[in-house]
């Protein structure tokens, strides 16, 4: 068991002050946040794809890498604050489970993270009700980009790596949840489209590069 | 906010209470009294209680700081925190907004330093016996039901791949 000293950040009705005055929504650290609608994120996916075309998953991934990172940074100093202490000085436990809180606070989606693949350099993610994967319902092909997107910003500006992220299931598709695998850009780079979860980490497994 | 008071002031929108609603409301303002006494005697004993259920895991549990650098001190420290937030939950008859402020968020934390659910369960078993033991029996029966709660929360946790106890 390890030592806390406080709660969760993220609890509800810590995290979010409502203004409703002002008509504003904060974090308890001051950042603006706002709500977006099913029809919002629906609306923005369409528009990319119809703008992009065949590079819009590519758009998508880019946007959520950004966003990532940035989410990231205010994490890490949201949570410097709350312990008063560097992010590095952290447990990993205790990362973990703020991140865990902080994807869910943020309506991402129910984190689980899989660590025991670190040993190659792997890190394995599953989310229960993720954004797209849940909004869209059905789909042939694995809808989550922006997420896959966001989970790379997020590890690689915790860690100072550069990251990548592949969605390997997804909701939509009638998976019982949407999973991911983060690891070294270079190596994911490498591995089909398509692929199942366990041909990716078995692949990635056995590959020397 | 105790959850079921919230959802009747939400559910009360646009109209008067009726009659029965503010029963409700007066028999929870009415104890806090009660459970600001219970909430006393448990500070005024807290450190015996922790140091007591820290004790007993420790005696079933003495490999547990060879995997966790000055484990029992820390422990010490959650059990604090968590005793703490089972008074508030008791206080406020809110039971809901305990796991959501700590426990949800220190059972991942559990679950990722490979506590099992039986060291888990048998530490914060122990915590709600050492309260048993130290504290008068109306005041045992008020903090009961946030602490058995919060040994069924807090073990709901998979075998760790590798076990660190």
């Amino acid at each position: 068991m390890i030592s806390t000293r406080k709660g969760n950040y993220f609890a509800e009705g810590r995290y979010l002050k409502y203004d409703i005055a002002e008509g504003t929504i904060h974090s308890r650290r001051g950042t603006r946040i706002c709500a977006l609608t099913t029809d919002f994120l629906i609306g923005l996916r369409k528009a990319i794809i119809d703008e992009c075309g065949g590079a819009a998953e590519e758009v998508m991934i880019s946007c959520g890498v950004r966003w990532g990172r940035a989410f990231a940074r205010r994490f890490s100093r949201d949570l410097e604050d709350h312990f008063e202490s560097r992010i590095d000085e952290l447990t990993v436990a205790t990362l973990e489970s703020c991140a865990v809180e902080a994807f869910s606070h943020h309506g991402f989606g129910k984190l689980d993270i899989d660590w025991s693949r670190h040993d190659i350099g792997l890190i394995l993610v599953s989310i229960g009700t993720p954004i797209y994967g849940d909004l869209l319902g059905q789909a042939d092909q694995p809808v989550d980009s922006v997420l896959s997107g966001v989970l790379a910003g997020f590890f690689s500006e915790l860690t100072g790596e550069d990251l990548g992220c592949i969605q390997t299931q997804c909701v939509a598709c009638g998976d019982a949840e949407s999973r991911f695998v983060i690891g070294l850009s270079g190596r994911l780079d490498l591995i089909p489209e398509g692929t199942s979860h366990d041909k990716v980490v078995e692949h990635l497994a056995t590959s020397t590069t | 906010m105790n959850k079921k008071i919230s959802k009747l002031i939400y559910d009360a929108d646009g109209r008067y209470l009726t009659p029965q609603e503010c029963k409700l409301i007066t028999d929870f303002a009415s104890g806090f009294q009660g459970r600001f006494a219970a909430a006393r005697e448990v500070e005024e004993h807290e450190e015996k209680i922790v140091t007591t259920a820290i004790a007993t895991t420790r005696s079933a549990y003495p490999n547990f700081e060879n995997f966790h650098e000055a484990g029992y001190s820390k422990c010490f420290r959650d059990m604090q925190l968590v005793l703490r937030y089972n008074v508030q939950a008791m206080v406020f008859c809110d039971v809901d907004g305990m796991n959501d402020k700590v426990l949800y968020w220190l059972r991942t934390i559990l679950s990722g330093t490979c506590q099992t659910p039986k060291l888990i369960s048998d530490a914060y078993t122990n915590l709600r016996a050492a309260c048993q033991e130290s504290l008068s029996d109306s005041t045992f029966a008020l903090m009961d039901v946030p602490l058995s709660n919060t040994i069924e929360v807090l073990s709901d946790v998979p075998e760790p791949h590798v076990a660190a106890v």
